[in-house]
């Protein structure tokens, strides 16, 4: 089922054969993965499948063991200071100078960058923080103060952004937020890097999920790749009133698995084709008095083809 | 109760013996400190005490008795005893000393007060009114049975009251630099610790900033603290004590910049590898304490034994206490800073150094 990845013409990132223990633990083992000019990609997985070593291996902060990593096609050794002028970061959780305002951190941010204030302005507005200006950053909620790091993170016009976990513990509508403005960012040809346990976050942002678990690639690809490579198709969940043998049906090509409660009152099915699969369930459930109790269909998600490839849950919040 | 109470109290102690930093303060600090003050006014009844004598000793009279009475100690001095069993006895050790260096001797505190002859059979003592040791070791004297009252015996008393003498003048250059350290141990040591535990260490060198910039921004924002509270400090201490550096001015700012550099040294190590505000507030109270209660801040370290005080003669705080001190009350040159300021720069070299070397930006 592994998706791979044609190679890539001057990646932005080029990770080969890259591994990083820590003690007895391997964090990230042989993991190799390219990432193309204005290319956004979502680093899917549990905790502890290695996303953020990954991203850390990236930002340079931390050395892979064996293998190299090339930003564009250069190695942090040696090239540090022009490299970092080219990429904008955000860390799980940032805390700023608490006595010290919104536009204060941006200001010293700026700075580091030698930047005018007038980028400090614009991201003002793009993080839409203007009322906020001369809060201090210890007054601000959990979504405002994730919008400064991201603003922070774009300052320098960042060719590269690395996110992790931008919306980890933000209420639905501060990750909408931000979603927003990470998307606007599409336009001006960044390329993105983001970690995230979150589906819909990586589905609604993102060119390509490249799905980790312990240290390695499980897949990688669009979300429909990802999902048609699985077999694709939707889910249907069925509730009878009296226990009904349906495994006769499993032998129809539409039916893709089958799966029955000892009780054969529930029944769950992944299905090619919803319509026909329904007449067909419906019309030999019918054909005794038995009757329908509940039909559920749904899309299959990441996460069920997370649970199918490694029987654990994507989040642990799902 | 419950067996969840006692869970709760377990719970308790595991939060308090599992973290090693509450353990070194709670336990070993307390005890620590009781050793060490214990060392120097321990309940033994006798206290030792040096006092100064200008001038040859009187041949007779109920002063050079006392004085026969007693015995050679160590280093040739007379020493006698005065006081009761009942009351607490004081071994006294009289220096013979010119009146100038008396003077030194009782502004650096080594002596509390000293007399000199006034005849053959009398003799005066010159001590600040206000010296509760100079009192004590008066009256004790004073109190020896076949000594009579001051006016009967015709011994006089010579109040100090000179620029110099007083409590006062001992106590505020020790202030002063005992303020600058702090200032620099919580201002930069604590600082970086925090900058540590929110990430922001981090997050700031993934920019293009400058380490050696950061550093020094912390240190130079210190300095210019610190100075200010000094000017704060002086001048309430100019005009309401008179008191004014006696000596070398540029020796004061010269010992305060090299003081500021041996303590950034100092914040910079203690700060290397703490992860956590917490643990960080102890060690840096397990630096500054130990120095503001040795170093002669409040009072003199003189009454520590002098195995002690050969060592607390070169911690930081003591070499910038004593130095601003002497420029401020002996009026010391800018000559006589060079010493300590020399071992200040080593001091903050070595410190500075090994704090770079082992400290954890990520």
């Amino acid at each position: 089922m592994m998706i791979t990845q044609p190679q890539i013409e001057n990646p932005v990132i080029d990770a080969r054969h890259v591994r990083k223990t820590f003690k007895e633990l391997v964090a990230v083992k042989d993991l190799s993965l390219q990432i193309k000019k204005g290319e956004f990609v979502a680093l899917l997985g549990p905790n502890g499948a290695g996303k953020t070593t990954l991203v850390e291996m990236i930002e340079g902060i931390q050395k892979p063991d064996s293998g190299e990593i090339l930003l564009f096609g250069k190695t942090w050794k040696g090239n540090e200071q022009p490299l970092r002028q080219r990429i904008g970061l955000s860390l799980q959780e940032t805390h700023f100078i608490d006595k010290i305002t919104v536009w204060e951190t941006l200001d010293l941010f700026a700075s580091f960058f030698g930047i005018k204030r007038d980028r400090c302005e614009e991201i003002l507005t793009l993080i839409r923080l203007e009322e906020k200006r001369n809060s201090y950053t210890a007054n601000l909620s959990g979504g405002q103060r994730q919008r400064l790091a991201i603003g922070v993170a774009l300052l320098n016009y960042p060719e590269l952004l690395l996110l992790d976990e931008p919306t980890t513990g933000l209420d639905p509508s501060a990750r909408r937020d931000l979603w927003d403005i990470m998307m606007k960012l599409k336009e001006t040809g960044t390329t993105l890097i983001l970690t995230t346990h979150y589906m819909e976050e990586a589905e609604y942002l993102c060119d390509r999920i490249v799905m980790m678990n312990k240290g390695e690639i499980l897949t990688q690809g669009t979300l429909e790749e990802l999902l048609s490579a699985s077999g694709g198709g939707e889910q249907i969940e069925i509730q009878t009133h009296q226990p009904v043998d349906l495994g006769e049906l499993a032998g129809n090509p539409v039916f893709m698995t089958y799966h029955t409660l000892e009780n054969r009152l529930v029944h769950t099915f992944t299905v090619t084709d919803t319509p026909a699969a329904v007449q067909l369930l419906l019309s030999k459930i019918t054909a005794t008095d038995n009757s329908i109790r509940s039909l559920k269909c749904t899309r299959r998600t990441l996460d069920d083809l997370f649970i199918e490839m490694t029987g654990q849950h994507l989040s642990e919040e799902a | 109760m419950s067996a969840s109470f006692w869970k709760l109290v377990l719970v308790q102690f595991r939060e308090f013996y599992r973290e090693p930093a509450i353990l070194f303060w709670s336990v070993v600090f307390p005890v620590a400190i009781a050793a060490t003050l214990g060392a120097a006014f321990s309940e033994k009844t006798e206290i030792h005490q040096t006092i100064g004598f200008v001038g040859s000793l009187p041949k007779t009279g109920s002063f050079s008795e006392l004085v026969k009475s007693g015995a050679k100690d160590d280093h040739g001095q007379i020493e006698f005893k005065v006081g009761s069993a009942a009351s607490g006895q004081m071994i006294l050790h009289l220096k013979q000393i010119t009146e100038d260096s008396a003077i030194v001797f009782l502004k650096r505190g080594i002596i509390p007060l000293y007399l000199s002859r006034t005849s053959d059979s009398t003799v005066s003592f010159h001590f600040d009114k206000a010296n509760a040791s100079a009192q004590l070791a008066y009256f004790m004297i004073q109190s020896e049975p076949g000594q009579l009252s001051a006016e009967e015996k015709g011994t006089t008393i010579q109040p100090l009251t000179l620029p110099g003498t007083r409590y006062i003048d001992f106590l505020i250059p020790g202030l002063l630099v005992f303020g600058m350290m702090n200032s620099f141990l919580w201002g930069i040591g604590f600082s970086l610790i925090e900058f540590r535990m929110k990430k922001l260490l981090r997050r700031m060198l993934a920019t293009p900033m400058k380490r050696y910039e950061f550093i020094l921004s912390l240190m130079v924002a210190r300095l210019l603290l610190a100075f200010i509270e000094a000017g704060i400090l002086l001048t309430f201490a100019y005009f309401f004590f008179g008191i004014y550096p006696q000596g070398s001015l540029m020796g004061v700012i010269l010992l305060f910049l090299t003081g500021a550099f041996a303590f950034t040294g100092i914040s910079l190590l203690v700060a290397a590898r703490v992860e956590k505000t917490n643990i960080g507030i102890g060690f840096i109270n397990a630096i500054s304490m130990p120095m503001m209660v040795l170093s002669g801040i409040f009072f003199s370290y003189h009454n520590f034994p002098e195995t002690v005080v050969s060592i607390i003669q070169f911690l930081p705080l003591t070499l910038l206490a004593d130095a601003t001190r002497a420029i401020f009350i002996e009026g010391a040159g800018f000559g006589d800073t060079l010493l300590p300021v020399g071992i200040l720069l080593t001091i903050g070299l070595i410190t500075f150094s090994a704090g770079l070397k082992l400290f954890k930006w990520h």
